[in-house]
């Protein structure tokens, strides 16, 4: 019974974007890393990539067999224990790099603040479905004031492009449940203008005001890859990359910024400038577009949702992949700050890859049970 | 139904969202790609793009008051691109190797030893002076990959003419190894080697920033296109005194110089000194003699210095203080004296007839007194054997209380392991033997060899034989006696401190032991070490003749049989014997007993000591 309803109600196109999206990111990957000093081989992170999709695609399938509104209805639980794991990252991972953003259980690195965005989503969806009208600043700022518990939790890590995850699916979120486009849109400028005013005082500070300590801080605060690297070499790097791929690219592992190691964090925060290096404006707008095939494939599945939950659900979703996207590509484009958020399906990370194959395992869900008297066993 | 479609709508809208966003998103693609394709090719392609390191500051290092024992100036180095610059150009090596000095051999050489790293400049030779520079950028069109790199490089102000050489180390071309293990080092780097420059490598180096050039065909600078400022190192604050540090340099260098000088002393020429704070362990000057000039040991001609110093049969690079070790002769008589009360062989008032002679197995010891015509000094206590250096108590009594007890005691004062200081490369353990000891040391020969024997007691009761100690375990030891039992780790860093002054980590003083003993043994034994300075036959009396007697200096001095040369001389002690502030350890290599030749330098180390601290506190 089972099987029949999958072959013939999953959103077949999403799965299939997914895994060509993930096909890419390990061939981009391979690329990325096979030369890559103090690896014990060329395939090391490339194998390990593949073993962590396989655990995403499993996660995938597991998000799919309790009725999401079973699931929804675990949300409390399901916050609950994401960020108590959160606090626990704050009191007892190791620091590295001046951050707290790992649990160590075993052999396993875990990043808790990965598992808390795919909570967030279902948390979000059972607060907004508990009533209809979410179009007041009071019912807003109840909403907003749900997601600001991981957002405070991993903006202490520090971790500020992790932290905006929460806030932006929160308003993608709230806008799907019927929040009009200006309240929120006030909301979301003043915040903007908070940003910016914080920015602001520390460029003036980087003159006279603060010591060099303060300065180091405060950088790796806004920005966690500048402790590393450097805050304009990375996007110039980037920028030249992506440039000098031309419309062809370079070819595949011919890209002279990828491989003679121009580029930083070429297989994490940087993985897009090495599809445009390589593969030009054609590989880069192709994969562009998969990201849209994908993104267009989530709505179509929350327009076709039976019910409020559903339909958030699968609005959280493609808000977490939306951003993650926007903001990555912005930053190797030069467009957007460096945050250090990941690209979704391609950018190395085990944590990662399994959060966002299992908030495609919740948008199948709600596909998979979008018509009501046919899977109601 | 309308609801579901009322609902449904922003669904829509945030389709039109993404679609303008990913639509933006292509047309940057485009204007990056092929619009500003062609120059992002030049750049990532061309010459005109290059990545130059901006070496960082190291820190500095400070004494406790803040003087500058190791600090940064600025300097030129030559150096070459790989790939830019073409080494079988035989031309361009000429040329090059006039500007700066150095034969094309020379260059070539310079170049293999950052082979396999191909995208940092490679140092060529540093320190350039004003009129090296000036021909370098004047004939720069005609050198193609060679640039001049502007960095700082490390300089030793000596302070009041203090070296600190052993203390501060050195700085060597990172090795091999060093490069594999972390690669953010780059090949030609300077890394301390020894001292605390190896020690705090990790906090002094800072990190290097980094800048994007873009340059027009012949190399110049076009415009900087990107940079990231080196952080400078942290800074660490000594708990050395540069003022005493310099008094006790000049104090032991005069005093090993002159034996030197001197033709009865032909082995003479290598000594130790040490000062330490017995209530935190603090070192407040730590000497070696000879000891080198650091800045030469990292300059131009770093080569020829090393050479000259690896073939110094003085040693001038062993720090004596943490890695020689030596007996301690008589210095080492507290200790057994307070194994001797402990395992009741004799309360400190117990007389002891002293006749000159230990009679063990059939072997008879002679004390050093009895050849030297001095009378016997008849019936003796504790206090006065420990005033006169008497072997006789010691080897007498030292045999009842058994080599176990002997052992045990010197263990408990830190002898026979290191004393953990934070100083590359780590201090020696010594030696405290005991029968165990004997029979593996020697398990390989005949059981008559293996066997402990009295005689090896008594030898060790005296500080002889087996037992060997670094100086610093002397100042560590010695501190135990002032402190009456307790003993802290030696340190040589109070502070790190951040560039902007922010104290990242203070190092406390760390308890390392505690010896137990009643009030009344440690004060016999203490009041004979005061004899020693003072007392009518005290055996440093005439070093210390007219030496303010309020300071009331407790001390003991030693002297190391060495067959077929000049003995070793040792002092250690402290003052004011009843609230002790200071340890002072003074030894001597080949240069005669330690009440001629260590005793006299201590005596000008407490002397600096007390003038500085009474100069201190008459200052507002």
């Amino acid at each position: 019974m089972l099987e029949r309803r999958y072959l013939k109600y999953a959103d077949w196109p999403l799965v299939v974007v997914a895994l060509l999206l993930s096909g890419v990111g390990l061939a981009v990957v391979y690329s990325a890393t096979h030369n890559l000093p103090g690896a014990s081989s060329p395939y090391e992170y490339v194998i390990r990539q593949a073993v962590w999709l396989g655990v995403g695609l499993a996660a995938m399938v597991l998000a799919t067999l309790w009725d999401y509104r079973v699931i929804v209805a675990w949300a409390p639980y399901l916050l609950g224990f994401s960020l108590l794991l959160l606090v626990a990252v704050l009191v007892a991972g190791p620091v590295i790099s001046g951050a707290r953003r790992w649990l160590v259980i075993g052999p396993v690195n875990f990043q808790p603040s990965e598992l808390a965005k795919v909570t967030t989503v279902v948390a979000l969806a059972w607060l907004l479905g508990r009533r209809d009208d979410w179009d007041t600043f009071l019912a807003i700022g109840v909403a907003l004031g749900l997601a600001a518990l991981p957002t405070v939790l991993v903006l202490l890590e520090p971790d500020l492009g992790t932290s905006l995850t929460f806030v932006a699916i929160a308003f993608v979120m709230l806008y799907g449940a019927g929040a009009s486009a200006w309240r929120l849109g006030l909301l979301a400028g003043l915040g903007l203008l908070a940003l910016v005013a914080a920015v602001v005082v520390s460029r003036l500070g980087w003159v006279e005001i603060l010591k060099d300590y303060q300065i180091e801080r405060l950088v790796v605060f806004l920005n966690p890859a500048a402790a590393k690297y450097g805050a304009g070499w990375n996007v110039i790097q980037s920028m030249i990359a992506i440039g000098s791929g031309e419309f062809f690219g370079k070819g595949y592992l011919a890209g002279t910024q990828t491989q003679l190691a121009f580029l930083p964090a070429r297989h994490t925060d940087f993985v897009f400038s090495v599809i445009g290096e390589e593969g030009g404006f054609l590989g880069a707008s192709l994969v562009l577009f998969l990201y849209f095939l994908l993104l267009w494939r989530l709505l179509v599945i929350a327009e076709q949702a039976k019910d409020r939950e559903g339909r958030l659900l699968a609005l959280g979703v493609f808000g977490l992949v939306f951003f993650h996207t926007v903001v990555n590509i912005g930053m190797a484009v030069g467009l957007l700050p460096v945050t250090g958020l990941p690209l979704p399906f391609i950018s190395t990370g085990g944590t990662n890859l399994i959060t966002m194959f299992a908030g495609l395992g919740l948008a199948l869900n709600v596909s998979l049970r979008r018509k009501k008297l046919l899977f109601d066993e | 139904m309308a609801r579901a479609r009322e609902e449904t709508r922003p669904v829509r809208t945030l389709f039109w969202v993404a679609a303008i966003v990913f639509v933006v998103l292509s047309l940057r693609l485009w204007y990056l790609q092929v619009v500003r394709g062609p120059h992002f090719q030049e750049l990532a392609v061309s010459n005109r793009l290059r990545q130059l390191p901006i070496p960082a500051p190291r820190g500095e290092i400070l004494d406790r008051h803040g003087r500058p024992l190791a600090t940064i100036r600025s300097s030129f180095t030559a150096s070459v691109l790989p790939g830019r610059f073409d080494p079988t150009d035989q031309d361009l090596l000429q040329r090059f190797g006039e500007l700066i000095h150095m034969t094309p051999e020379e260059i070539l050489e310079a170049l293999r030893t950052a082979d396999g790293y191909a995208y940092e400049p490679i140092r060529i030779k540093r320190d350039l002076t004003r009129a090296e520079v000036i021909s370098l950028e004047e004939h720069r069109d005609e050198l193609p990959g060679v640039l001049v790199e502007q960095e700082p490089a490390r300089t030793y102000p000596k302070p009041e003419g203090a070296l600190a050489s052993h203390v501060l180390g050195y700085l060597g071309p990172v090795t091999p190894e060093q490069l594999r293990q972390d690669p953010t080092y780059r090949p030609t780097d300077l890394v301390g080697q020894t001292g605390l420059e190896a020690t705090y490598e990790a906090f002094l180096r800072g990190r290097p920033g980094r800048q994007a050039l873009e340059v027009n065909a012949l190399g110049r600078p076009v415009q900087v296109l990107g940079r990231e400022l080196p952080i400078p190192g942290h800074n660490l604050v000594l708990t050395l005194d540069a003022r005493l540090q310099a008094a006790v340099e000049q104090a032991l260098h005069a005093q090993v110089a002159e034996r030197a000088a001197s033709s009865r002393y032909p082995d003479a020429g290598g000594g130790a000194a040490i000062v330490m704070d017995p209530r935190t362990g603090e070192i407040l000057a730590m000497v070696s003699e000879p000891g080198f000039d650091p800045e030469r040991m990292s300059g131009r001609s770093r080569a020829e210095y090393y050479a000259a110093l690896a073939q110094d049969r003085r040693l001038p690079l062993l720090n004596r203080v943490t890695q020689a070790t030596y007996q301690p002769g008589s210095a080492f008589k507290p200790i057994t004296a307070l194994a001797i009360l402990r395992s009741g062989a004799a309360t400190p008032r117990t007389p002891f007839y002293a006749d000159g002679y230990a009679r063990t197995g059939g072997l008879v010891k002679t004390d050093w007194w009895v050849p030297l015509g001095i009378p016997s000094p008849g019936t003796i206590s504790l206090t006065e054997a420990i005033t006169q250096s008497i072997n006789d108590y010691f080897w007498e009594l030292g045999a009842q209380a058994g080599i176990e007890a002997i052992a045990r005691e010197a263990r408990a004062f830190g002898f026979g392991r290191s004393t953990g200081i934070q100083l590359h490369p780590g201090d020696r353990p010594g030696l405290v033997p005991d029968p165990a000891w004997k029979a593996q040391r020697f398990a390989d020969r005949p059981p008559g060899d293996r066997r402990w024997f009295e005689s090896e007691t008594m030898d060790v009761a005296i500080g002889q034989g087996f037992l060997t100690v670094t100086p610093l375990q002397m100042a560590q030891a010695f501190a135990a006696l002032a402190n009456r039992g307790a003993y802290y780790r030696p340190q040589l860093v109070r502070e790190i401190r951040a560039p902007g002054g922010e104290v990242v980590q203070t190092i406390e003083p760390e308890l390392a032991g505690r010896v137990e003993a009643p009030r009344a043994w440690w004060e016999a034994i203490i009041d004979g070490m005061e004899g020693v300075v003072r007392g009518p036959r005290g055996t440093a009396r005439n070093a210390f003749a007219g030496f303010p007697r309020e300071y009331r200096v407790a001390g003991k001095t030693g002297s190391v049989e060495v067959p077929g040369k000049e003995v070793h001389g040792w002092f250690a002690g402290f003052a004011p014997a009843d609230r002790p502030e200071v340890v002072v350890v003074v030894f001597i290599e080949h240069g005669g007993g330690g009440g001629s030749t260590a005793a006299p330098v201590a005596r000008a180390i407490f002397e600096a000591y007390f003038a500085l601290q009474e100069g201190r506190r008459a200052l507002p």
